[in-house]
C-alpha cells in the first residue's frame, strides 16, 4: 500500500506549510531600535533555538535612527532584518505578528519588553515566560523550553511553554556572546509600517533608598586585621566603589571602627548580601553565623589558617588594606 | 475612587531548598505568604486613599481557600474590604487576567487596578500588561507613586537613571514598583476583627462565568537546570594587584548580569 503526503501529515499531527522568511519562525523583537551587545546575544540565542526548530530568524527593529547598527545582527545569527517607524504598542505588533504565525518571539527584557510581552501573550493566545535566562528547545514535542532563574540564580526553573507563539522577555546580560559568523548572509527589508511615538513625560528626580545593612547587595566588614585607621579607611574606600555598606565584626566594635548596629555576626546584625567583603576577619563562629546567607564570602587576611579560610568562597592571603587599595584599583 | 489591588500567595523563597541529587525543589517546609511585592502595591493604594481623603481600596485575592488569610491580612492592614477568587493552583496568565477582570466587574467595577511585580518563583509573569489588554485599559509600568490634585491623578514611574511623571486617564491599570514603598503593619485593632466570619466575598471561577478552558496552564513546570555547586576555600594567590584582578575577573564572571562589580 502506498503512503502518500497526507498519510504523513497525518502521523507528524499537522501540515506541512512551505517554510518562508516571512512566516513562522523565530522572530527578534527590538521594539526601541536598540541594537546593542545584549540583543545581537539574543539574536544568536534564537539562532540557536531556530535551528533546531527548522525555521528563519528574523530581527524586527522597531524605533527611529538606530537601524543603521542592526547590519550587525546577520553575523550574530538573523536571517533577514525587517525595519519599521515609530514604537509599537503591543496591539500594534500583535497586529503585526497576526499576518507571520510565528513559533517564538523573543523581546529584551527591558522596561518596554516587560511591558510589551505579557500582553502580545494574551492578545496572541500565546504562552509568556517574561523573565528567562536562557532557551532550549524540547526534542521531542519541539516546544520552547524557558529558563527561569530562581533562588538568586541558584538554579533555574524549566518552563516549557505550551502554546504558539511562545512569547519571551530575556534577561540577555544572562546570555552567551553574541555569534560572530561574517560568512552569514542575510537580507534587510521594511515593514512599511509606521507605528506611533510614545508620549513624552516630564523627567522628576526620585529619592534614592537609602543604603541599611540588611538591604545593601554589598557589605564589606572590617576586622582587626585592618590594624588602624588608615586601613579602616581603605575599607570605606571599597565599600563606596562598590556601592555598599562598610560594617564590622566584634573586633570592630571594640576598636571604635562601626558602631553597634553595624555589626555583622550572631551577636550584631546577620545578613544575606549578595557578595560579603570580609576584610582583616579571623572568622569565628559569632561571624560566620551572622554571614552564612551570603551568596558569596571574600575575605583577605594575613593568616592562612585563620577560620575563615575553608568557609570564604575566595581567599587572598595578604595584607587587608593593601588589598583593598588594589581592589578598588582593579574595580577602575 | 474606587482601586483593587490585585493580590496573591507566594512561596517564601527561605522555604525552599535545592535538592541536587533529585535535581529538584525540596518543597517539604514550602510556606506561602502573601507577596511582598503585592503589599508594597496595598500600600500604594492606602496612600492614594489618603491623599484623596475619599474613596475605596478593595483586596482582590486569587488563589485556593489558604489565600483567605492574604484577604484578611490586606483588610487588616487598612482595605476597605476584600474578595477572594478560588483558582486551580496551575493557573494560567490568561486565567489569572480573566478572574481579576470578572471579579472586578463584580464589585462594581474600579477606576484604578494595581498589582505587584512578579516574583522570581512566579511562572505566570507580569499580570499589569494582561489585564490593561483584557480590559481595553491604558498600562502605567512601574509606578513609585500618585499624586492626586485637583486636576486629577498623576503617576511617577521609575524609567532610566530618574523618575517619570505622567497623567493618568482613569481608569487604568497599574504595576507598582517594589521601590515604592515600605508596607505598613496590620493594626491590632482590624487584626481583631479582621478575621471575624463572612468578611471576605468567596467567588469561584464558575460563579464569575471564566470557563475551564481560559484557566489552561500556558507553561507547564519541568526539572530544574542546576548551576555549578558553591566551592568554598579556594585561594586566589599572586601579589596582592594580581590577586585583586583575578577576582574581580572571578567576581564578574559569578555576577554576570546583575550589575554588582
Amino acid at each position: 500500500m502506498g503512503m502518500d503526503l497526507s498519510d504523513l501529515q497525518a502521523l507528524m499531527g499537522g501540515s506541512f506549510d512551505e517554510v518562508t522568511s516571512e512566516s513562522g519562525g523565530v522572530w527578534v523583537v527590538s521594539p526601541d531600535g536598540r541594537v546593542d551587545d545584549g540583543l545581537l546575544r539574543l539574536v544568536g540565542k534564537a539562532r540557536v533555538v531556530a535551528d533546531a526548530l527548522g525555521g528563519y530568524v528574523t530581527l524586527l527593529v522597531a524605533g527611529e535612527g538606530a537601524h543603521g547598527d542592526a547590519g550587525g545582527a546577520i553575523p550574530a545569527g538573523a536571517d533577514k532584518i525587517v525595519t519599521a517607524s515609530g514604537v509599537p504598542a503591543a496591539a500594534d505588533l500583535a497586529d503585526f505578528f497576526r499576518e507571520r504565525s510565528p513559533q517564538a518571539v523573543l523581546l529584551p527584557r527591558t522596561p518596554l519588553g516587560r511591558a510589551i510581552a505579557p500582553a502580545l501573550a494574551q492578545l496572541l493566545d500565546g504562552s509568556l515566560c517574561d523573565r528567562a535566562a536562557d532557551l532550549a528547545v524540547d526534542p521531542i514535542y519541539q516546544r520552547l523550553i524557558a529558563h527561569q532563574p530562581i533562588l538568586d540564580d541558584a538554579a533555574r526553573m524549566t518552563l516549557s511553554l505550551l502554546n504558539s507563539p511562545a512569547i519571551v522577555a530575556v534577561d540577555t546580560d544572562l546570555l552567551p556572546s553574541a555569534f560572530q559568523e561574517p560568512w552569514r548572509q542575510g537580507e534587510t527589508t521594511s515593514a512599511e509600517v509606521a507605528w506611533g511615538q510614545p508620549p513624552a513625560y516630564e523627567p522628576v528626580k526620585l529619592a534614592q533608598p537609602g543604603l541599611t545593612l540588611h538591604s545593601a547587595p554589598v557589605v564589606v566588614v572590617a576586622g582587626w586585621g585592618l590594624a588602624d585607621e588608615v586601613g579602616v579607611a581603605a575599607a570605606r574606600e571599597l565599600a563606596h566603589a562598590l556601592g555598599g555598606f562598610l560594617a564590622g565584626d566584634e573586633s570592630a566594635l571594640d576598636a571604635g571602627w562601626v558602631t553597634e548596629d553595624e555589626v555583622v555576626g550572631l551577636t550584631g546584625a546577620t545578613i544575606a548580601p549578595s557578595l560579603c567583603i570580609a576584610l582583616g576577619v579571623d572568622g569565628d563562629t559569632n561571624f560566620m553565623m551572622g554571614t552564612v546567607d551570603a551568596l558569596c564570602v571574600v575575605s583577605a587576611q594575613a593568616d592562612a589558617q585563620a577560620p575563615i579560610v575553608p568557609f570564604a568562597d575566595y581567599n587572598i592571603i595578604a595584607d587587608p588594606a593593601q588589598f583593598a587599595r588594589e581592589l578598588v584599583a582593579a574595580l577602575h | 475612587m474606587r482601586i483593587i489591588v490585585c493580590m496573591k500567595q507566594g512561596l517564601d523563597p527561605k522555604t525552599v531548598k535545592i535538592s541536587r541529587s533529585r535535581e529538584e525543589l525540596d518543597m517539604r517546609e514550602a510556606v506561602h505568604k502573601t507577596r511582598f511585592a503585592d503589599k508594597v502595591a496595598l500600600e500604594t493604594a492606602l496612600r492614594v486613599r489618603e491623599s484623596s481623603d475619599a474613596g475605596e481600596v478593595i483586596a482582590l485575592v486569587v488563589g485556593d481557600e489558604a489565600a483567605d488569610d492574604t484577604a484578611r491580612e490586606a483588610i487588616a492592614i487598612g482595605a476597605d474590604r476584600a474578595a477572594l477568587v478560588l483558582a486551580p493552583p496551575n493557573l494560567g496568565g490568561k486565567g489569572m487576567a480573566a478572574l481579576i477582570a470578572a471579579a472586578a466587574e463584580r464589585l462594581g467595577g474600579a477606576d484604578l487596578l494595581i498589582a505587584g511585580q512578579p516574583d522570581e518563583m512566579d511562572r505566570i509573569g507580569s499580570i499589569a500588561p494582561r489585564l490593561a489588554t483584557a480590559l481595553d485599559l491604558p498600562l502605567l509600568m512601574d509606578v513609585v507613586g500618585f499624586d492626586a490634585h485637583s486636576g486629577g491623578l498623576s503617576a511617577v514611574a521609575r524609567g532610566d537613571g530618574g523618575g517619570l511623571r505622567m497623567p493618568v486617564a482613569l481608569p487604568a491599570v497599574a504595576e507598582i514598583h517594589p521601590s515604592a514603598g515600605r508596607p505598613r503593619y496590620p493594626l491590632p485593632s482590624r487584626i481583631a476583627t479582621a478575621w471575624e466570619p463572612g468578611l471576605v466575598e468567596t467567588w469561584t471561577a464558575d460563579e464569575l462565568g471564566v470557563s475551564e478552558e481560559v484557566l489552561a496552564p500556558d507553561t507547564e513546570m519541568g526539572g530544574l537546570v542546576l548551576g555549578a555547586e558553591r566551592q568554598r576555600g579556594q585561594t586566589i594567590s599572586g601579589s596582592p594587584p594580581d590577586a585583586a584582578r583575578e577576582l574581580v575577573a572571578q567576581l564578574r564572571g559569578r555576577f554576570r548580569g546583575q550589575r554588582l562589580i
